[in-house]
């Protein structure tokens, strides 16, 4: 489905500034299957395949400089506003990196006297993000939430309802998943 | 001579990318004083990550700035940098976290450290500051809120994995007994 009218498409549209955008995913009974069957973005090239891996940038503060890795909370954003990614199969290495340095200098006008800086771009595969389970669910989903400058957007999120132990397990399985 | 010294202290900076953490503009959140670390030679990482109950993890390290630091405080400097940072520094609703949040924080890391070995800090854009503990087959994350209430998340990765969480707690006795329980019970 990826006509303007599929559910999943108005969904992310009609919520994309939100912060609360995952929570209110996960009021939404249908989500499992617009996961695998529904584009979230008119713009989008497709929904995400199992075999595509996705880039994600990290910045300090996420960054622990003793041991060149990223933190947890470099994916705390997948409990509430949807975890930014590029899928590597409609963008080139190039674009990501140019992307990087491009979100790189507008981290730097946002406000803060601790300097924010690009440290790393890691890798998920989606196949493994899709495998976590709490029980017998599936906890996170990847969604094709593709944007006028850059086709390649996709959000990771968490699908599972999740109280504050859930959200820590889920959290710690995705940083387990990032690659280098 | 200059050179030599040069190449000397540039080799003992090489195992650790710790030189970004030194920010000239150093937080000016007030912080307990931690001097008297001791000095070793041993390799810095693999200490600092192989060993979970690990007590002697106050090594000094050599930066290119002539800068003597211990892990232990390069750990209070990062999370007094937090203070650094501004409301919207991730997006516009970015949350920073509160000094007695960072107090708490760099607390628990002397109480914590000396018997479960030296954690790494993070924060979060919700205002939470926290520590974790990060080794191949076991993990620890410390999360104080902007109320000063702790909660704590453990998991042996083995299969099945083994949770433990608990929440509600405060800086207090019962409070770290609780968390070195918890910490503990990953070890047994």
């Amino acid at each position: 489905l990826k006509s303007e009218k599929n559910p999943c498409c108005e969904f992310f549209d009609v919520n994309k500034d939100s912060n609360d955008i995952v929570k209110l995913l996960q009021k939404q009974p249908d989500r499992y299957f617009w996961e695998r069957n529904c584009s979230a973005s008119i713009l989008s090239p497709g929904w995400v395949s199992s075999i595509e891996t996705v880039a994600r940038m990290i910045f300090t503060p996420h960054w622990n400089a003793i041991d060149s890795k990223p933190t947890p909370n470099a994916v705390e954003d997948v409990a509430n506003k949807g975890l930014s990614v590029d899928r590597l199969t409609h963008v080139s290495l190039q674009y990501v990196h140019e992307q990087a340095l491009l979100a790189e200098e507008k981290a730097r006008d946002r406000p803060a006297e601790k300097p924010r800086r690009l440290e790393a771009v890691m890798w998920l595969r989606v196949e493994r993000v899709r495998s976590v389970r709490v029980g017998e669910q599936q906890v996170f989903g990847v969604f094709d939430t593709a944007l006028p400058e850059n086709k390649a957007h996709a959000d990771v999120c968490t699908m599972v309802i999740a109280n504050k132990q859930v959200q820590r397990s889920a959290r710690e399985s995705l940083y387990q998943l990032l690659e280098p | 001579m200059i050179l030599e010294t040069a190449v000397l202290v540039m080799a003992l900076a090489a195992p650790l990318t710790v030189a970004p953490m030194v920010d000239s503009r150093r937080a000016q959140v007030a912080m307990p004083d931690r001097s008297g670390a001791k000095q070793t030679t041993e390799s810095l990482v693999n200490r600092f990550d192989s060993d979970f109950s690990a007590a002697e993890t106050e090594v000094t390290v050599a930066l290119v700035d002539s800068d003597v630091l211990t892990l232990r405080q390069l750990v209070h400097d990062e999370i007094a940098s937090y203070g650094l940072l501004r409301p919207g520094w991730d997006d516009a609703d970015a949350l920073v976290p509160d000094r007695s949040q960072l107090w708490i924080v760099s607390t628990l890391v002397d109480e914590l450290s000396a018997v479960h070995g030296l954690p790494k800090p993070m924060v979060s854009a919700t205002g939470s500051v926290g520590l974790y503990w990060d080794f191949a087959d076991r993990y620890a994350d410390i999360e104080v809120e902007g109320d000063g209430s702790i909660s704590v998340f453990t998991k042996l990765r083995s299969a099945p994995p083994v949770e433990q969480f608990e929440d509600g707690l405060k800086l207090n006795t019962a409070g770290i007994e609780k968390i070195n329980c918890l910490m503990r019970n990953l070890l047994n």
